[in-house]
């Protein structure tokens, strides 16, 4: 039962072998994936490297700062740098475009400062050339390259009607012509990926392997629903021409129309609260943490517990007492803030995913992006990694200054010993388990793209018409 | 002839099925570019609206607690009274510097979203500002808008390829030809005839598209130069159009068949709407690395740690450079010290920011050269230009803007130096204005004209005597 198929398979790779357009169009593939791998990677060593070194200065600056008092030092504060996962060099996702880094000082949740892409000129943004980009745009291009002509182009030679005249199965010739348009396709592809994930990982020794094999898994389903609609159009039509002007509005629908649209309509569907209202509304509700009214509440409730009438007579200092009562009063003011602007996004870009249904590029990009590790979602758990970070600091601080009773603001200065107990920030990917249900539109319609691709395809290499 | 082409060319489009087609995705995409444009213009006036009214209402509360203060009838911490100086700088004090959209801005969001337009300047640092951001998905941010620019630059070609594509291949196809051939009109007379009939229909297009969009501004169609922008707006896509217009006369000179035309066409595109663009920023990515903001952080910091670790000799910096303020400052409470600290700190972030910005500019200085290589980057900075929306007028907004927080920090420092605690300058403490000067920029608008034109003449020229020699019978 195979041998028809190699047959086939063999005459397929054969003639594209002797077409030169195709060979130089594959070369083309081969030299953009591969270049834009090699930059991403060597991308991704320099900053990876810049931010590794930044997060090591801030680290000896914290524990060398001189004799200060804790708030002092809480407002002195850290910077923490997002460290990059291997996989970003395959796919940055947004990660140009969000702050590499987040000041973690006394009193409020900072937002994340510096988008390189803000500093970089529209040049850089009209088209970012990554591997996963590459792969999305003119992955589906190759493809349709190499196998409009499959069917249509025997039908316009008649080489098909001989073809079915001596009884050959179309499913064989289906399978057959799949097999080479993959098999030159991965030639094209692998290498160049292989190379970027090896080098990616030579990088870091924490690649997630069920990422890595989730990431390979959407790409081929995302390639094989391009073969299977590539094969199931180029068998129905009535000639290569038509069959060719078909798959490339498509490519242009797939690619350039939908993802854009789909961005637009969630955005104007699911309105995000401006920049200034938001701020504006979270200042509102933030209560000061120096404010007079808490002092005196703060004061009145340790008189009361300790049974004196003044704050020299304390056994602690209400100072330290009422800098984390304030910071803890604003915890849920963060939250629910942030929370309503993270939510926001994240039910954008569910409304995103569905737009899949118009085009699987919307379904790979989502995933890919996820997989990756650079979408929002994840950036999200960064943010409130950092955000757990400032509270583990103004807790451990806050409390040293409470068992030093001082007379005046900053009379007590710690030393070196008090800022090694603050932990070094650590973080890590979240496990994909913990998100998977985020992505599930996504995976779904992917999967139902490459499903109806097949069936269409099968049934058309069933009733081909010669 | 010229007359006849154009009459027949007339009938045979409207018999054409596929022209209702193209006309029908040509009003929505176009239509579907401009309303969201037009959406986010709309946006930005909602939000510089809520600016304005937050800065109103600010000082609104402000006066009417210092004046309870000042009746006795509420106490308030010092820091925080409106009544003083320092409590109102510090607390109290909401100015916005607000960037107005550029009268054309409906036809391109280009960067726009990615910057802020509207600022909280107060004396605190305002480093802080350069980060700056409205919340747009950063999914959209990466996809990039689909605006009136996104229309022009990625589909327009689109458009003219589905109209060009067969001409004459088609007819040699059906073997009319010959028959075109045998009438007095020579080749070459008869692809540019039915080109240019091509050309017409596209600049009526867009010529209504501009009547629309100047009924859609019309509210600000009469400040200076706007008119003259988007007039100049209008020539820079006919330029484009031009372009590609040529473009397939070259590719038809080589006498291939249609379905050959329409893939090489379709080459050409990808080359110059996709490959040449990402190989100019991947080369710029790679040869001419953009100065790190993590490497910027370390600096800053190193800064700031050193001025933690001495804070009088900021004064002593500021009282040598003002030395007639020396005596005032020596008297003068902690505050006027305290303020002129934190100044002296920003000055020194802003050195380091100043410096980060030179190298940057640089770099841009340099990619604004490559350009030319593609007609698309070329009319991409011309859009970014015309509206305001790229990173130049950015920068012009960002300069504005320093110089008013310098402004503002002089006005306030001065008070409390000469010791002027009561605070009444609620209606007087200087204010943004913004000076959009972008308009002065049309030149380079006129200069991407030219190397438009002179690229598509290029085509011209070379796609010429090979239509002389163009084979109208298959051989």
């Amino acid at each position: 039962m195979t041998r028809p198929i190699w047959l086939v398979l063999v005459k397929e790779i054969r003639q594209m072998r002797r077409d030169a357009r195709l060979l130089a169009a594959g070369f083309l593939g081969f030299l953009l994936v591969a270049v834009a791998s090699f930059v991403g990677v060597q991308h991704h060593q320099i900053v990876t490297q810049q931010k590794r070194e930044a997060a090591q200065t801030e680290r000896s600056r914290w524990l060398n700062l001189s004799d200060l008092g804790p708030h002092g030092a809480a407002h002195f504060g850290i910077y923490v740098f997002k460290p990059e996962t291997p996989l970003m060099a395959f796919d940055p996702g947004v990660d140009q475009f969000l702050g590499v880094s987040v000041w973690l000082e006394a009193h409020k949740q900072n937002k994340f400062i510096y988008r390189p892409m803000q500093d970089a000129g529209a040049v850089q943004r009209f088209f970012n050339m990554t591997p996963a980009a590459i792969i999305q745009l003119l992955g589906p291009l190759i493809i349709i390259l190499l196998g409009f002509n499959a069917f249509a182009g025997e039908r316009d030679q008649g080489t098909l009607r001989q073809l079915l005249s001596i009884g050959v199965d179309g499913r064989f010739l289906l399978l057959g012509k799949a097999a080479a348009v993959t098999g030159v396709l991965f030639l094209v592809l692998v290498p160049a990926v292989a190379m970027a994930i090896a080098a990616g990982i030579g990088l870091s020794a924490d690649v997630s392997w069920l990422r890595l094999t989730l990431l390979v898994f959407v790409y081929c389903l995302y390639l094989g629903t391009f073969v299977g609609l590539t094969l199931a159009v180029t068998a129905r039509a009535g000639s290569a021409r038509s069959a060719l002007a078909f798959l490339l509005a498509f490519w242009v629908v797939n690619g350039f129309l939908v993802p854009r649209s789909v961005a637009e309509i969630a955005d104007w569907a699911i309105p995000l609260p401006s920049a200034t209202a938001w701020q504006a509304g979270m200042e509102a509700e933030i209560r000061d943490g120096h404010a007079t009214a808490l002092e005196l509440q703060v004061k009145r409730e340790l008189f009361a517990q300790y049974g004196v009438d003044n704050v020299d007579a304390l056994p602690v200092n209400w100072r330290g007492i009422m800098l984390q009562r304030g910071e803890e009063q604003n915890y849920p003011v963060f939250d629910a803030h942030f929370g309503k602007l993270f939510d926001g996004v994240r039910r954008q870009d569910i409304v995103y995913q569905w737009g899949g249904l118009l085009a699987p590029a919307v379904t790979i990009q989502s995933l890919s992006m996820g997989l990756a590790g650079s979408d929002f979602e994840h950036h999200k758990g960064f943010v409130r990694a950092a955000e757990e970070h400032r509270r583990v600091i103004q807790k451990t601080l806050n409390e040293e200054l409470t068992l030093h009773p001082e007379k005046e603001w900053g009379e007590y200065s710690a030393g070196p010993e008090l800022w090694a107990r603050v932990p070094e920030f650590q973080y890590a990917l979240p496990d994909l388990r913990d998100l998977m249900w985020h992505y599930a539109p996504a995976a779904l319609i992917l999967l139902a793209w490459c499903a109806l691709a097949w069936v269409l395809a099968l049934r058309s290499a069933t009733t081909l018409r010669p | 002839m010229p007359r006849m082409i154009f009459k027949y060319e007339m009938r045979q489009l409207i018999a054409d099925r596929m022209f209702p087609t193209i006309t029908l995705m040509v009003i929505i995409v176009f239509g579907f570019g401009l309303w969201n444009g037009q959406r986010w213009v709309d946006y930005q006036y909602q939000v510089i609206a809520s600016a304005e009214q937050e800065q109103a209402s600010a000082l609104a509360r402000a006066k009417a607690q210092a004046e309870r203060v000042r009746a006795g009838m509420e106490e308030v911490s010092d820091w925080q009274n409106p009544a003083t100086t320092y409590g109102f700088m510090e607390y109290h004090l909401v100015s916005f510097a607000i960037k107005l959209p550029a009268p054309l801005a409906p036809l391109a969001v280009g960067q726009s979203d990615l910057y802020p337009f509207v600022l909280k300047i107060n004396t605190e640092p305002q480093s802080k500002l350069v980060s700056a951001h409205e919340n747009v998905n950063v999914r959209k941010l990466l996809l990039g808008p689909f605006d009136l620019a996104f229309v022009s630059i990625y589909l327009l070609p689109l458009l003219i390829f589905a109209l060009c594509y067969d001409v004459v291949a088609g007819e040699k196809e059906q073997g009319i030809l010959v028959l075109l051939a045998a009438q007095p009109v020579s080749l070459p007379q008869l692809l540019y005839l039915k080109i240019g009939f091509r050309l017409i229909l596209i600049i009526g297009i867009l010529t209504l598209l501009l009547i629309l969009i100047s009924g859609l501004i019309s509210d600000r169609l009469f400040e200076p130069q706007a008119a003259v922008q988007l007039l100049v707006w209008l020539g820079v896509v006919v330029a484009y159009s031009l372009f590609w217009f040529l473009l397939c006369v070259f590719i038809i000179s080589w006498g291939w068949k249609s379905a050959t035309n329409a893939l090489a066409l379709a080459g050409c595109w990808l080359l110059v709407v996709v490959l040449v663009p990402a190989g100019v920023s991947t080369w710029i990515t790679a040869a001419y690395p953009l100065p790190s903001r993590v490497e910027f952080i370390k600096t800053m910091r190193d800064n700031q740690e050193n001025a933690w670790k001495d804070p009088s000799q900021f004064i002593e910096k500021f009282l040598i450079d003002h030395p007639q303020l020396r005596p005032q400052v020596k008297d003068n409470g902690s505050w006027a010290s305290w303020s002129i600290m934190n100044r002296e700190i920003n000055r020194q972030i802003q050195v380091v920011e100043t410096e980060f910005a030179m190298q940057l500019q640089r770099q841009q200085h340099f990619v604004e050269w490559l350009k030319f290589l593609s007609p698309a980057l070329l009319v991409h900075s011309a859009f970014l230009d015309l509206t305001g929306t790229g990173i130049a007028s950015q920068r012009e907004f960002l300069s504005q803007v320093d110089l008013y927080h310098a402004e503002l920090e002089d006005y306030f420092i001065t008070k409390l130096i000469r010791k002027e605690i009561d605070f009444t300058g609620y209606d007087e403490f200087p204010r943004f204005h913004y000076k959009n000067i972008s308009s002065e920029k049309l030149q380079a608008s006129f200069v991407t004209c030219a190397a438009l034109a002179g690229q598509a003449f290029v085509l011209a020229v070379l796609g010429l005597p090979r239509l002389r020699r163009y084979p109208i019978v298959e051989e």
